[in-house]
């Protein structure tokens, strides 16, 4: 005859009881009301009596351990455990010491290896950006989705972020022009050049030997890359055919460092006829963008440019943006 | 159809509910010969006499818990709770014992029982006069919280209430009293938990809670002016609030103001831009915006107590500037 010694309830939100002391040893006899251990919960340490009587037996805890309440502790037996069946388990020691084993058996924990989205087969409607998070409200976001447009295009078009609703009902007209063949288009402005001068004034007192070309060029890669025409992180070389070179990111090095190359590829050519008597110039180039400074007391500053490269209204802002430069250089020199 | 005041409109539903049904008693402090500061109960002590209207002693708290008794055996008590502001006092009562009994009595017991009490600013009542708690008592499962903007609203939401078998808690703008409006002659009731439509709009959804939706309606009218289509929407009861509607509503225009005269901060109009965020995310074309009283408390001087409220002209500029994607 044996009765199961458990962790008792000892309130209502109990999981678990430490066991604070065993006040009985293992093989010692218990008389029904004696104290046999004292348990902790998180309010209280409280003495446990024994109701029935017997020899303390297979005790599975020592003194410490954290026990499911209902867990089964210890026995109390008719007879010393000595003299019970020399197979009775022992002490669990590991069990005992390490105080949440009990709990973590109960719940193993898994470890799992995320698996690699792309092997699911699903593809996610992810919207397309280019150069970062592109602000858009979520209803805007899902007439992009419907309609398969790209949130980039918006942007490149010069649409202002956040970009709402009513700016992807307005876009809408624009998707066909772009399947429309690739056609020239010309646009030019008048400013002062002035600015320019008193800039290359400044410069020379600075014994920096930048070119007119040279400083323009800074300017236009400075332009293209404030409205966006070309990405913030991609390369902007600009072509002076007068001086059979090219300048790499001219806007993003300093003046005294530009780092020129023969290379006859650029993103946009530059011609810079000021003060000299030419007042017109056409080209076929290989550039996708031809830009052409003419005049003496006035500038005329004038963009060809590919229809399939920039849409018109891309090229005014880009062509308005040169011009505002040229007026105030040292807003971007600075 | 006539025209009478909120007050007319408020003793007609207490006074029908009280020829109706003889359990329905009103008790609160000046309620009987005073009829109340703001003279709702006039008249009730001469036709059902002291024992139907009981004028009680300056003790919340305890005629409080005498109402929830008086539910639990029998009776349909009608607290009138002189300011809302006081509603801290009764709270245990409200929301200890009144809340609590039908759920933790596995629906055996009811607690019939109508708090009518007031909000609202701008009456230069001070700080502890003014505040509109709604947000508190919303907050408790098992209060039902009604909100009325006019004359018609409140007589048919409080006859609703009263005969509502679970605590009801009706919130009436302290400066509504004397507004008048359009009541029917012949009895009606108006539902718990279905929001009015006031106007259709298409560009933005003004959503009001009592004198907000007055508040809601003339900046509508300013947007109008403007060529802003507002859609307005009286929610009437905040507990059991029309999700449903609000949700439409939103996903049709994209955009949405929430105004409601409890402190802005963890409030009435939080929570119903919540919900909004989470069922209408996908057709939102603005955040989602509160307007709501200063989070201060507010102030005596008059200069000052105008400036806390949320206004027509100031829920007109914010919503100019959400439809119009202010960048």
């Amino acid at each position: 005859m044996s009765h199961d010694i458990i962790m008792p309830v000892l309130g209502m939100n109990q999981d678990t009881g430490i066991i604070a002391e065993w006040l009985k040893q293992p093989g010692e006899w218990v008389a029904s009301g004696d104290v046999v251990m004292s348990v902790e919960t998180d309010k209280a340490v409280q003495d446990i009596e024994s109701r029935y009587e017997g020899y303390l037996s297979h005790v599975k805890y020592e003194a410490g351990a954290e026990v499911p309440v209902g867990d089964v502790i210890a026995q109390l037996t008719a007879q010393p455990e000595s003299d019970l069946d020399s197979a009775s388990p022992e002490v669990d020691t590991s069990k005992a010491v390490t105080t949440e084993a009990p709990v973590a058996e109960k719940a193993p924990v898994q470890v799992t290896t995320p698996q690699p989205s792309h092997n699911t087969g699903l593809v996610k409607t992810e919207l397309p950006s280019v150069g970062g998070k592109i602000l858009a409200s979520p209803k805007a976001k899902s007439l992009l989705r419907d309609r398969g447009i790209a949130i980039s295009d918006l942007t490149d078009d010069g649409v202002q972020q956040p970009i709402h609703a009513a700016d992807v009902m307005a876009y809408e007209p624009k998707i066909r022009q772009k399947h429309v063949a690739s056609s020239m288009g010309k646009v030019h402005s008048v400013v002062s050049p002035d600015a320019i001068v008193v800039t290359e004034q400044w410069l020379a007192s600075d014994e920096l030997s930048v070119s007119r070309a040279e400083l323009l060029a800074v300017l236009v890669a400075g332009a293209l890359r404030y409205t966006k025409v070309i990405e913030s992180d991609l390369d902007c070389s600009v072509v002076i055919p007068a001086d059979d070179c090219c300048l790499l990111n001219p806007d993003l090095v300093g003046l005294g460092d530009l780092q020129k190359s023969q290379d006859e590829n650029g993103f946009v050519s530059l011609w810079d006829f000021t003060e000299s008597s030419i007042a017109g110039f056409e080209l076929d180039s290989d550039a996708k963008l031809n830009i052409s400074v003419f005049g003496g007391e006035q500038w005329t500053v004038e963009l060809r440019f590919d229809t399939n490269v920039i849409r018109p209204k891309q090229a005014i802002v880009l062509l308005s943006e040169i011009t505002r430069r040229i007026s105030q250089p040292l807003r971007q020199l600075l | 159809m006539r025209n009478i005041t909120w007050s007319q409109a408020m003793n007609e539903a207490i006074a029908e509910e009280m020829r109706h049904d003889e359990t329905v008693f009103i008790m609160g402090e000046d309620v009987a010969e005073a009829g109340t500061p703001f003279k709702v109960t006039s008249g009730l002590v001469e036709e059902f006499g002291t024992q139907r209207v009981l004028d009680t002693p300056i003790s919340e708290p305890g005629f409080m818990g005498m109402a929830v008794g008086a539910s639990l055996t029998g009776m349909r008590p009608i607290v009138d709770l002189m300011f809302g502001d006081f509603i801290y006092l009764i709270m245990d009562q409200l929301a200890n014992q009144a809340a609590k009994q039908h759920y933790m009595s596995g629906g055996k017991l009811t607690v019939p029982l109508v708090v009518r009490t007031n909000m609202g600013a701008t009456r230069r009542s001070a700080a502890q006069h003014s505040q509109s708690l709604q947000a508190l008592v919303a907050h408790i499962p098992g209060i039902k919280v009604a909100m009325p903007s006019t004359p018609y609203e409140v007589k048919g939401l409080m006859k609703t209430a009263i005969r509502d078998n679970n605590p009801v808690v009706i919130f009436e703008d302290k400066l509504s009293y004397q507004m008048k409006g359009p009541v029917p002659e012949e009895e009606y009731f108006i539902p718990f938990g279905q929001a009015n439509v006031i106007s259709q709009g298409t560009d933005i959804t003004l959503i009001g809670t009592s004198s907000m939706v007055q508040v809601c309606e003339e900046a509508a009218l300013i947007l109008a002016e403007k060529g802003i289509s507002a859609e307005v929407i009286d929610v009437r009861t905040i507990a059991p609030l029309d999700e449903h509607t609000l949700v439409e509503s939103v996903k049709k225009t994209g955009r949405a103001i929430v105004v409601d005269e409890g402190h802005q901060s963890f409030g009435v109009t939080s929570e119903i831009v919540a919900r909004l965020n989470e069922q209408a995310f996908y057709y939102l074309d603005a955040p989602l915006t509160r307007m709501g009283a200063m989070d201060v408390p507010i102030p005596f001087s008059p200069a000052l107590e105008d400036l806390t409220v949320p206004t027509a002209a100031g829920v007109a500029d914010k919503a100019v500037k959400l439809v119009t994607g202010e960048r």
